[in-house]
């Protein structure tokens, strides 16, 4: 379905910590585009008390309350397209660590387009919304993170041993993670971040989800090409830390 | 018999219902009450202590570095680090200062400067009505915001939710191509409160809002207030230390030295002391407005005078910290108000935490400033809608931080 410029916008908050809506604003040239479209209802950032029909509904935030629940569905019967914004909205995100009933929103409704990311990266954000008003389409990319990873390939073959989670002090070198027995879910995951986390020493945790569609799968795979020598609490914590394992 | 009077408070950076409890035209009392619920307390038993800041962030997305650093702080003193290395002390100031500067540009752009405008058209206004109406609006936002993010995106590699601190310093630190990139933007950003300042004082803006002089009394000069001279500031948070049986670690404060004892509190609990500590003060609606534009601008001079500091650009970023039981809580300036971060670890995991957001800080006042706008409206003998439509504002203006506010159903 493509909506056309000039059409109606939504922007639901959902039970989150609100960095999606507000990353429309964090860049010039997103806010030269989101300042030209007719906004129905933002309660963020404009005084609409209820959802009124709107032709884009921009969801983000998982659904923990049953006021959520209904709310979201009101959102699908009143919107012709439905967005989910943000891993949180996708995938459940670190609100479905917290709240075990909190649920993704295509587990409650049927969504048309999925952006995930813990930020939703700026690049993404801004391709859909050109996209959107251009008439244009758009996809989030299939390629995984390592395509975008500053660092070297990874050398080692099957089975890779991991011992730890966070990289070892000495490990500043340009070399794959995965080369240094540190657990790095880029391999499984999305790309389109810009490898940020990285880039900054920090291994991939996931936070884009799946380049295909299901993580669980995805992610059964990968582990079972590696040598883990951790305690299973912590791997679970570490592949869990955005997406909770089985959901989707 | 009383009624309620349920309305959703929008232009807040989550939105909240305000129930108001209404006998026939009389508005009795105001209650906030949050519509999400998180439980970030809950999710962190048992996380790995090195892995709290970057998830601590996620509580919320307009003050994600305050959390960050705060819970390293309280991390790092709970695993024997008594120090951070000097270059991420350096780093983690420079980029509370970025966030202040954003998080306070957020609020009065979004939130704050409508309610003014309002008066000057008559009408309700919000930052999609005025960047039609007043077209140099959204580019001034977009100076002071991309000024703060540039500075964030150089430490973190982002503006939304950027990766700076972590238990034991921090992840990178500024070049000198950064800092160019940094400076380039400073000019517009300058450029950019004094447009605001102008406008503060501008005729058509305070004639029309004048209307309501009790309101919009236009504040005189703010001082900014440090704690080292002001023990009573930390208020709220010495009470519940005390109660928690917490000892409270001053982290980096803004405008004094890091680690000093001299942390200069922000948020809406320094602004009343700040003026004296009279009702009066906090209900004046724009002196809201000016304090947060001032702490703007000393920000952005800090930011200027703090990226000529070497300790930014050379030396170690990040010890490694050893694994032992024990428990700490750090207390830090976050743009809404005093924050404070509290672990217990037990070999290497969070075993406990508690979490004080500023605008759990801010509720108590917020609402009795709410409940004192009801009394003295009420007394005037204002329009029951006018009443609701002033509390509104006056919560948003004091402190639009719902998503710190429910950062934990359990403890509302």
């Amino acid at each position: 379905m493509r909506v056309e410029y000039g059409e109606r916008w939504a922007v639901i908050q959902l039970s989150g910590c609100s960095g999606c809506p507000s990353a429309v604003f964090s860049s010039p040239v997103l806010q030269d585009l989101v300042y030209s479209m007719p906004v129905a209802y933002f309660p963020m950032v404009t005084d609409s008390q209820r959802v009124l029909s709107a032709d884009i509904a921009v969801v983000s935030g998982a659904v923990c309350k049953r006021a959520e629940e209904e709310l979201l569905k009101r959102v699908r019967e009143s919107c012709s397209k439905l967005v989910a914004l943000g891993t949180c909205a996708v995938y459940g995100g670190v609100v479905s660590r917290e709240v075990e009933s909190a649920k993704a929103v295509p587990e409650v409704v049927e969504v048309d387009q999925v952006i995930p990311g813990c930020p939703p990266p700026e690049k993404l954000v801004g391709e859909f919304l050109i996209a959107e008003v251009s008439g244009g389409e758009f996809r989030l990319p299939s390629y995984n993170v390592c395509k975008e990873c500053p660092r070297a390939p990874l050398r080692r073959k099957p089975p890779i041993r991991v011992r730890y989670l966070e990289p070892p002090e000495e490990l500043q070198a340009k070399a794959c993670f995965l080369d240094h027995e540190t657990l790095c879910l880029g391999p499984v995951t999305r790309g389109g971040c810009g490898a940020v986390c990285i880039e900054l020493g920090v291994p991939c945790h996931g936070c884009l989800g799946p380049p295909a569609k299901s993580y669980t799968s995805q992610l059964a795979n990968f582990l079972s090409i590696l040598d883990i020598q951790l305690e299973k609490s912590k791997l679970m914590q570490f592949v869990s830390r955005y997406i909770r394992v089985g959901v989707l | 018999m009383s009624v309620r009077i349920v309305r959703v408070l929008t232009r807040v950076e989550s939105p909240a219902e305000v129930v108001f409890h209404v006998r026939g035209e009389e508005v009795e009392r105001v209650e906030l009450k949050p519509m999400h619920c998180r439980r970030v307390e809950h999710a962190l038993a048992g996380l790995p202590a090195e892995a709290v800041p970057a998830y601590v962030s996620r509580i919320c997305g307009l003050c994600p570095i305050a959390h960050q650093i705060a819970s390293s702080h309280a991390i790092e003193a709970a695993l024997g680090l008594e120090r951070p290395p000097e270059a991420a002390l350096a780093v983690r100031k420079l980029a509370l200062l970025a966030e202040h500067i954003k998080s306070h540009t957020l609020h009065l752009f979004l939130h704050a400067l409508p309610e003014l405008f309002s008066y000057a058209y008559n009408s309700p206004q919000d930052v999609f009505t005025l960047s039609k109406a007043e077209r140099e609006y959204p580019k001034r936002m977009g100076a002071l915001i991309a000024f703060s993010d540039r500075v964030l995106a150089e430490l973190g590699g982002r503006g939304v939710i950027p990766m700076i601190s972590a238990a034991g310093g921090v992840y990178s630190r500024l070049t000198a191509a950064s800092r160019d990139k940094i400076e380039k933007r400073l000019k517009q950003a300058k450029a950019a409160v004094d447009w605001v300042r102008d406008l503060l004082y501008s005729r058509r803006l305070l004639d029309k809002a004048m209307v309501d002089k009790e309101l919009y009394d236009l504040p005189e000069r703010i001082k900014l207030v440090t704690s080292a001279s002001r023990e009573e500031l930390w208020g709220e948070v010495k009470v519940y230390a005390a109660e928690q049986e917490l000892k409270l670690i001053p982290a980096v404060s803004l405008l004094s030295e890091d680690y000093s004892r001299e942390a200069l509190l922000t948020g809406p609990a320094a602004r009343y002391l700040a003026r004296g500590g009279s009702i009066h003060g906090v209900m004046n609606l724009l002196s809201h407005i000016r304090i947060r534009l001032d702490e703007v601008k000393a920000c952005i001079d800090a930011v200027e005078k703090a990226l000529n500091e070497p300790r930014l650009y050379h030396g170690v970023l990040r010890e490694r910290l050893k694994v032992s039981d024990s428990q700490e809580a750090a207390a830090l300036e976050a743009p809404r108000g005093t924050l404070v971060h509290y672990y217990r670890i037990k070999r290497g995991a969070i075993a406990e935490s508690r979490i004080l957001t500023p605008t759990m800080i801010n509720m108590s006042t917020m609402i009795m400033v709410a409940n004192r706008l009801v009394e003295l409206a009420s007394d005037l003998a204002f329009p029951r809608d006018y009443i609701i439509g002033k509390t509104m504002a006056a919560i948003r203006l004091f402190d639009p931080c719902i998503s710190c506010l429910y950062h934990t159903v359990e403890q509302l």
